[in-house]
Order: structure tokens, then sequence, then C-alpha cells
């Protein structure tokens, strides 16, 4: 019986911690996200040999590292899940999916926008275009996979080993600019520095740890649904709703 | 202490992804000659890739390579700064298609003349990004 109510009781302590971080999280990703998005319009300068239409990167680049962070996030969680079978890990990945499909659609969109005034051409099976396309269909399948089972348990197990797999799909986008001779350029920040100039990069940062920040907020909410979802019909819920 | 039947899951998890690894790295090497990558000149001359059909050819454009003629006509030097290939192309270009930067045609060879008859060009941009104000103090 303790067990039972414990259970329901780390849950509870989850959602609201959500329900006092989504707001503030929410506010701070919307400001950094306007102030990255007027410096990156506005005040940087224009780019050499791509002149405006570089701009786009400052969208493009922060939804490739967050479709990519997400996935790994939901890939952890699932192995979490699957030794320690903890309930909360299977909730995490079960919020993540939509907003990680969210950003791969993004990146691939702006990619293209980008993509037919340089390269002259909207789409080409490249390597890392081909890779990125591959994430975009793991994420539609799972969540496809999440809602063909009838019991949450079921398919939080099917969903965790399918997300794990899928995480082979990662090293192969960030290094296929390195393997394969590709007509997308290599990467511009490593380790070793940046090949894209101090002064037009700091909008990046700010753009990620804005997107991050509404990526939470979403991700926040998502969690509280699935939560609610899987309590239904317990006193929870209606402590919840009566306040 | 992680628990005997934890252990295993690890186990079962880890070797499941090692073994999809290496069957997945197996498909790509064996599929290698058949994606639809680009070749260098030097991979071209090398005689190890199926130049018979079309494919696509990459590198730089050479430096006073470009000639364009009234007729939309356009001639230019692919190098990877060992082997090079002429290339001939009728169309628009690119905006960022230029002198000493990359670049990829689709097409085919023409063995008896030795240049590649191009049909699509895309300029292949590197990662380096300059406010503009700099170029123009040069």
């Amino acid at each position: 019986m303790y067990q039972y109510v414990a259970k329901y009781l780390v849950l509870n302590k989850v959602f609201r911690f959500f329900e006092k971080a989504i707001f503030p999280s929410i506010i701070i990703g919307l400001i950094g996200f306007l102030l990255a998005s007027y410096l990156a319009i506005y005040v940087l300068p224009a780019d050499a040999e791509q002149k405006e239409i570089y701009r786009i990167l400052f969208i493009h680049v922060p939804s490739a590292i967050l479709s990519e962070i997400i996935y790994i996030f939901m890939a952890v969680s699932g192995f979490i899940y699957l030794v320690w079978r903890t309930k909360i890990s299977a909730i995490f990945l079960n919020s993540a999916i939509s907003i990680g499909l969210v950003f791969t659609a993004l990146v691939l969109m702006t990619g293209s926008i980008w993509g037919k005034p340089t390269w002259g051409t909207y789409w080409v099976w490249d390597a890392r275009i081909t890779s990125t396309f591959i994430l975009f269909v793991q994420y539609i399948g799972l969540l496809a996979l999440r809602s063909s089972f009838s019991s949450h348990q079921t398919a939080d197990q099917i969903v965790s080993i399918l997300a794990i797999i899928g995480a082979i799909n990662i090293p192969i986008i960030k290094f296929s600019v390195d393997w394969w001779n590709t007509l997308h350029q290599g990467a511009s920040i490593t380790t070793s520095g940046s090949s894209i100039d101090s002064e037009m990069l700091y909008a990046l940062p700010i753009m990620l740890i804005a997107l991050l920040f509404i990526s939470f907020a979403i991700f926040g909410r998502n969690i509280q649904f699935e939560i609610l979802n899987r309590s239904s019909n317990t006193k929870m819920i209606k402590e919840v709703l009566n306040g | 202490m992680i628990r005997k039947n934890r252990l295993n899951k690890i186990f079962i998890i880890v070797s499941l992804l090692i073994s999809l690894t290496l069957i997945l790295y197996s498909i790509l090497r064996a599929l290698e000659t058949n994606i639809d990558l680009y070749l260098t000149p030097t991979q071209v001359e090398s005689g190890e890739y199926n130049i018979d059909k079309s494919f696509k050819l990459g590198g730089m454009v050479k430096k006073e390579s470009l000639k364009q003629s009234e007729s939309l006509e356009i001639k230019f030097t692919v190098t990877d700064f060992n082997k090079e290939i002429e290339v001939v192309y009728i169309g628009i270009l690119p905006n960022l298609f230029k002198e000493n930067s990359g670049v990829v045609a689709s097409g085919y060879l023409d063995k008896e003349k030795k240049v590649f008859i191009a049909d699509e060009i895309l300029a292949k941009h590197d990662e380096t990004y300059m406010p503009i104000k700099i170029e123009v103090q040069d």
C-alpha cells in the first residue's frame, strides 16, 4: 500500500514542480528569442559570401543542435526506463518526442529555404540531409508507435527500445560531413574554435538557450499532461482539479 | 550496487546496440559505391568508381578557368589540387558559384573529349562566415 501511494507522490512533486517552472521559463525563453532574433536580423553584419541570407543560420543551427540533444535525452531516458523501470523516465521520453519532431522539421525547412539561394537547390540527397530526414522519420515513427498500444507499459517498453536503437543515427548525422563527400559544409564550431567570425557569433548561444527554455516549458506541459493521462481516476487528479 | 538482472539488461541493450552498429556499418560499406555522393577528380581518375553512367563531380572551381560565352555556355575546370577535369554546362548558375569556391556538378563524363557534361550545377560553400565589411577593406 505504501509503495502505491509513494509512486504517486513522486509524480505529484514533478507535476507541482512544472506548475511553478513553466511560466518563468517561457518568459525567459520568449525574451531571449526576441533578443536573439533582433540581433540576428538588425544588428549583426551581413556575411561576405552569402550576404543577408546567412541570417537563417541563427534558427537553423540551434534547431539542429536541439533536434539531436532531445533525441539523445530520449534514448538515455529509454535506457534508464528499461533498466531501472522508473516510470518518470518513460514519461520524460514520451513528452520529448513531439518537441524533437518540431525542431527536426524546422531544420529541414530552414535548410531547404537556405539551400535554394546558396547551393541552387531546395533538396539534395546528401549524407547530412538524408540522415537528418531519417531522424525526422524516426520521430514520426516513435509518435505513431506510442499511440498504437492500449497499455502504457507495453508502449513505454517498445518506444524505449526503438528510441535506443535509433540513437545510432545521431553520430551518423554529426559525422556525416566528415565521413562522406557532402554538399553540406563541415562543422563551423569545433573544439578548436569557431570559423564563424566572433562578431557574428554571439546571437547563436542566446538563441540556443532561449529555445532550450521554450522547449523546457513545452516539455513541462507535456509531462503534466502525461502524468494526468496516466493517473486518471486517481486521488491525485481530483486533488489537482479541485486546487 | 547494481542488481544482477539489471546488469543483464544493460548487457543486452549494449550488445544489441553494438551489433546493430556493426550491421549498419557493413551495409554502408558494402553500398559505398552506390551511395549518391560526389566524386573528386582524383576518385574519378582512379578507376575505382563506376563512371559510365551519370554521376556527381565535386571540387573547387580552378582559379582563372571560368569561361562564359554569350550563349549561356559555361566552361570551367574542377580541381581537387591533385587532378582536374574540365566541365561544360549550359544553364543558370547559383549565386555562390565563382572561381576558387566549391562546386558539385551532376552529369556524365565524355570519355573521348575528356570533358564532363553537366546538367546541374550546385555551389558548395565552406563553413567560414565573415562580416561583409572586412572584405570591402581588402
